[in-house]
This record gives C-alpha cells, structure tokens and sequence, in this order.
C-alpha cells in the first residue's frame, strides 16, 4: 500500500488547472489531470485513485453529468465539485468554493487517505495458461497483419490488451491498445506493422520472463 | 445464506476463470456479505442465451465484445428475460458513449478492463446494496 493519496483533477482552464495541481503536489498528492469530464470517468473507473476534484463547466461532459454516471455505476470514491456557484446536485462528497483556499485543500488532504487497494488474484496455471497462449496469439496477430486481415487484427489486439493488463503486463496492454488505435484510424501499414513489432517483443520478454 | 447465482460471459477461458477466482477470493476475505456464489460460464453469446435462459441468474459480467454478437444486444435480452438481473459490462473501451449506452440498456454498473481487484471489489459491492433495496 502506497501513502501517497492519488488524485484526479478535472478543469478544463489551463490556468486553473495547473495552478491547482501545483497546489495538491504541495501536500504530497500525485495528481492525473485532466480538462473534461469524459477523460475524468475514464481515469475514476480505473480505481487508482482516491479523491476526484471535479469542475462543473466542461467541454464533452460536464462535471455534474461525469458525477452522476459515476455514482449510476456505483463509484463510492470522494467526488468533490469544485465551483464559484452553489451546487446542489445529489452525488457529490463536497463542494469546493473557487477559488479554493488553501485552508480548504488543507482540509481535503486532511479528510482523506490513501485507500488500500484490492490485491487482483492471480493464480499460478492460470498465469501459466496465459503465457502458453501468447506463442499462438502472435502467430494469429502475424498471419492477420500478412494478410491485412485488419479486423480481425484489431480484435486480437483488443483482446490481447485487456488480458495482458489483467495478468501483470501493462507495457504489453498499453502496446496492444496503441496498436489497436491504429487500426481504428486506418494508419498506415508502416504503423501498424511497427507497434506489432514492438507488441511482439514485449510478448517475447513476457514469455522468458 | 440464499445461493446466488453468477454467469460470467467472456470469449477468453482464463479471464473468466481469473474473475470467478477473484470473485471467490473477495467472498473468502469477508469484504461482502454473501458467500455463497454458484458460478456458469459462456464464451460465446449463444452458449451465454442457452444458461441465461435456463438458470436466470441474479448476476452477469458480460463482456461487450464477444466473437458472435455484441454483448450491448445480449444485455437487452437479459434485461427483457429477467428485468431485476444485476449485469456488470465489461469491456476495454471505457469510452463515454459505450459507458452510456450501457446503463441506457439496463446495466448496473461497467468494469473497465484490465481487471483489478478493486473493480471487481466495487461491482459486487453494488450487487449487496441493490440486493438489500
């Protein structure tokens, strides 16, 4: 367990939004910052982090909608809103009055701690099973790209991106997922092949680890 | 205790099996109340109609992206079948449009993948406090 509390920032002002990040860096917080409510959601369901500091007016999603799909899926983390406007929808832990004080971040940091977090179970033939696949699932990612096969391509690569993150390979996941990305923007070739061979390499040290 | 029943839906054989596993792990520490899960398993969305239709479970982790069908249409067919079923999406796109249309289709909640265990932890946690409403 880590004791540095995690936190999400979302403010879509430049200013502001580094301001205030500089602001919880100064209490020993690790800060992900973000400027719109959509990426804010995205981060949140990840459960690495411990409080959301939230501003209401934001591009893509606002910052009580973001709240509020949050809460449907049954996020229990702090949400705090930070506004210069009385806030009064349900949802939120807090509000925080702009522009915020010092005393009340002191406050915030005051109030929350690091959470423990959930160890994920992995047990040993399954880690096994896992790595006994990957010697087909690169033959299968090799036949698709020489075939430009890029659907079913995509699909391995998606596949390959979830489960490589569940089983403790996230360079391999983050891999898989840009390599996924290129293929929903209809990169070129060139690209393509270039995050395979770099997917591949990092399913080759997984397999030797 | 009431035996719960749990269908996890995902092509991929370990990642089901690494999600009963966990499910089972955080029953065993006690972080919820119920114990007593009985698991069934699809890899396909056909396979995953057959057992929904058959033992109507409580709760359901479906993956979106199954090789078949989408899992967004499975979830309206569960949902019609047996409306007061608990359905976790599970996906690697965590976008805002696949986290909307999920709940616009009845879902209860959304995991984005990778798993981890406090994701997991979360999505049961919410099952006991609608199973206790």
């Amino acid at each position: 367990m880590t004791d540095t509390i995690r936190l999400i920032l979302a403010e879509d002002d430049d200013f502001l939004r580094q301001l205030l990040q500089m602001q919880c860096e100064a209490h020993g917080a690790e800060v992900a910052a973000v400027t719109n409510g959509e990426e804010a959601v995205s981060l949140a369901l990840s459960y690495e982090y411990d409080v959301l500091l939230m501003d209401i007016q934001m591009p893509v999603c606002d910052g009580i909608q973001a709240m509020t799909l949050l809460r449907q899926l049954g996020y229990d983390r702090p949400i705090y809103a930070m506004s210069a406007d009385n806030i009064t929808a349900d949802g939120f832990t807090g509000v925080l009055q702009k522009p915020l004080q010092e005393a009340d971040l002191q406050q915030l940091f005051q109030q929350h701690s690091p959470k423990p977090s959930v160890a994920l179970v992995i047990a040993p033939e399954l880690m096994q099973q896992f790595l006994q696949s990957l010697p087909q699932l690169q033959q299968q990612l090799d036949h698709c790209c020489q075939q430009q096969n890029w659907p079913e391509l995509q699909r391995l690569s998606h596949k390959l991106a979830g489960s490589a993150g569940s089983f403790g390979y996230p360079a391999a996941s983050e891999r898989a997922k840009q390599l996924q990305l290129a293929l929903m923007q209809q990169a070129p070739s060139t690209v393509i092949e270039h995050h395979l061979t770099q997917l591949n390499k990092l399913l080759q040290e997984a397999m030797h680890d | 205790m009431t035996e719960r029943k749990i269908l996890l839906v995902d092509d991929v054989d370990y990642t089901r099996q690494l999600l009963r596993n966990n499910i089972m792990a955080i029953c065993q520490s006690g972080k919820i109340r119920n114990k007593n899960f009985t698991f069934y398993n699809a890899g396909k969305a056909s396979a995953a109609m057959d057992l929904f239709s058959m033992q109507l479970p409580g709760m359901v982790f479906l993956d979106i992206e199954l090789p078949d069908a989408s899992g967004l249409e499975l979830l309206k067919k569960f949902k019609k079948l047996k409306p007061d079923c608990f359905i976790v999406m599970v996906s690697g796109v965590s976008t805002l449009n696949n986290v909307k249309q999920s709940i616009a289709d009845g879902a209860a909640s959304f995991i984005a993948k990778p798993f981890t265990g406090d994701k997991i932890l979360a999505a049961l946690r919410l099952y006991e406090r609608y199973l206790a409403q």
